[in-house]
């Protein structure tokens, strides 16, 4: 709902304002670039997964406009999650034994085996074009081999034309507007190659047929790791504790501050600006709030 | 000198967490940081944020104390143009408004700490 999209855009703006001025200092610290980055992920990911965020969350992943359809055959098609322009997280590669199409949330980086970087930031859908079909566009139509042959290049379809770029649409659905990570839980600290050391997790690869793997330059350990198609953000996210509000204990307060407060008798009228409400986990903000009240 | 009373939220909470987390930051680093939000957080709401609600509902307490105000408010509706959120109880905390300079300027005289069952005191504007 367009409350928690301003929400969250307003925090994330706020971080952002946080860490850019703290850039100096912590340089004079003599700590390295390392700790400055960490502190943002961390902080952002609190929030982005935070019960604050949750409407957002689940608005941004149940539809998506965007298509990128892959030649047949491709070999590859690695993902990296990325916070911001600059921070990879992890890198994962779906298996081409893949069963298509993949639901990918927001704020994944899809990398094709050339390197050709598709940032995204809406949910995507990832598709697969059938041995010999032609993809909607010129692009030739070669099975890649082990040898030097360029791979065909994934062929974004999508009914807003702009991919990578953030898009201002007239009508705005609110998914379209951020670079969000919405993070399955993961241990960041993974690198590629640690990742293949682990055995493939749930995810839509069940039905991979095995007789097609042999034809398809396949590392041993192809795995799809933490993306799970079908519930892509919520499993085991949230502390159990979080998931149902508990309304008598839930501390609803808004912190503000206030323009005039008047009193009549016993009637009363607040005028406030500047607030932060937290109702029910959920956080909202406004810029005025114009209240009465009976004591 | 900015509030620190949003420090008290989803984003200030979290901050604090993250700082308590990376134990590179020392105590001294983290209150600047602390400063920082404040200031970035007081002029993002008094710049970025644009919307009006409107809210009703019964008063059951109040206190005003080092020019803060406390309320505790039951069955309250909270309206957004179309939007509407009911809340059972909410506690509002809030600070003055008023620039500092303008604060200096209109010296509040009477500091009113009310118990919170007394008889209402005049208004306070």
């Amino acid at each position: 709902s367009p409350p928690n999209i301003n929400t969250a855009k307003l925090y994330l703006s706020i971080i952002d304002d946080v860490i850019e001025s703290m850039k100096e200092l912590f340089l004079d610290e003599g700590l390295e670039d390392r700790v400055l980055d960490d502190l943002r992920h961390l902080w952002e990911t609190k929030v982005m997964q935070s019960k604050a965020m949750e409407d957002f969350r689940k608005n941004n992943i149940n539809s998506s406009d965007f298509v990128l359809q892959l030649p047949a055959n491709y070999p590859r098609l690695v993902l990296s999650l990325t916070l911001t322009n600059t921070q990879t997280l992890a890198t994962f590669s779906l298996p081409a034994s893949l069963a298509y199409p993949v639901q990918i949330p927001a704020g994944v980086t899809l990398q094709t085996a050339s390197g050709q970087l598709y940032k995204v930031n809406v949910p995507v859908v990832v598709t697969q074009a059938p041995v010999g079909h032609q993809p909607v566009s010129n692009v030739s139509q070669k099975v890649p081999e082990r040898s030097e042959m360029p791979a065909p290049q994934p062929v974004a379809v999508a009914q807003n034309p702009v991919l990578l770029q953030e898009p201002e649409p007239p009508s705005a659905a609110p998914h379209k507007l951020f670079t969000i990570p919405c993070l399955p839980k993961l241990d960041l600290d993974y690198t590629y190659s640690q990742l293949s050391d682990i055995v493939q997790l749930d995810g839509a690869a069940d039905n991979s047929d095995p007789e097609e793997d042999e034809d398809l330059p396949l590392e041993e350990n192809d795995f799809l790791g933490l993306i799970n198609a079908e519930d892509p953000l919520n499993s085991g996210d949230d502390v159990v504790e979080q998931d149902i509000p508990d309304l008598f204990d839930t501390d609803n307060v808004i912190v503000c501050q206030y323009d005039k407060i008047h009193r009549s008798k016993n009637r009363w009228k607040f005028h406030l600006k500047d607030g932060v409400m937290s109702y029910g986990g959920r956080d909202y903000v406004f810029s005025k709030a114009i209240g009465e009240a009976e004591w | 000198m900015a509030y620190q009373l949003y420090r008290n939220t989803t984003l200030g909470n979290s901050l604090q967490e993250s700082l308590d987390e990376l134990i590179q930051i020392t105590p001294q680093l983290a209150l600047q940081v602390l400063l920082q939000f404040d200031k970035a957080i007081n002029a993002a709401l008094a710049s970025r944020v644009r919307n009006r609600v409107n809210f009703r509902g019964s008063l059951n307490t109040y206190r005003f104390c080092d020019n803060v105000w406390t309320f505790v408010l039951n069955d309250v509706e909270f309206r957004e143009v179309t939007e509407l959120v009911k809340v059972d109880k909410v506690k509002i905390v809030a600070c003055d408004g008023k620039s500092e300079s303008q604060q200096n300027r209109t010296r509040t005289v009477l500091v009113l700490d009310l118990p919170v069952t007394t008889e209402p005191r005049p208004a306070v504007g």
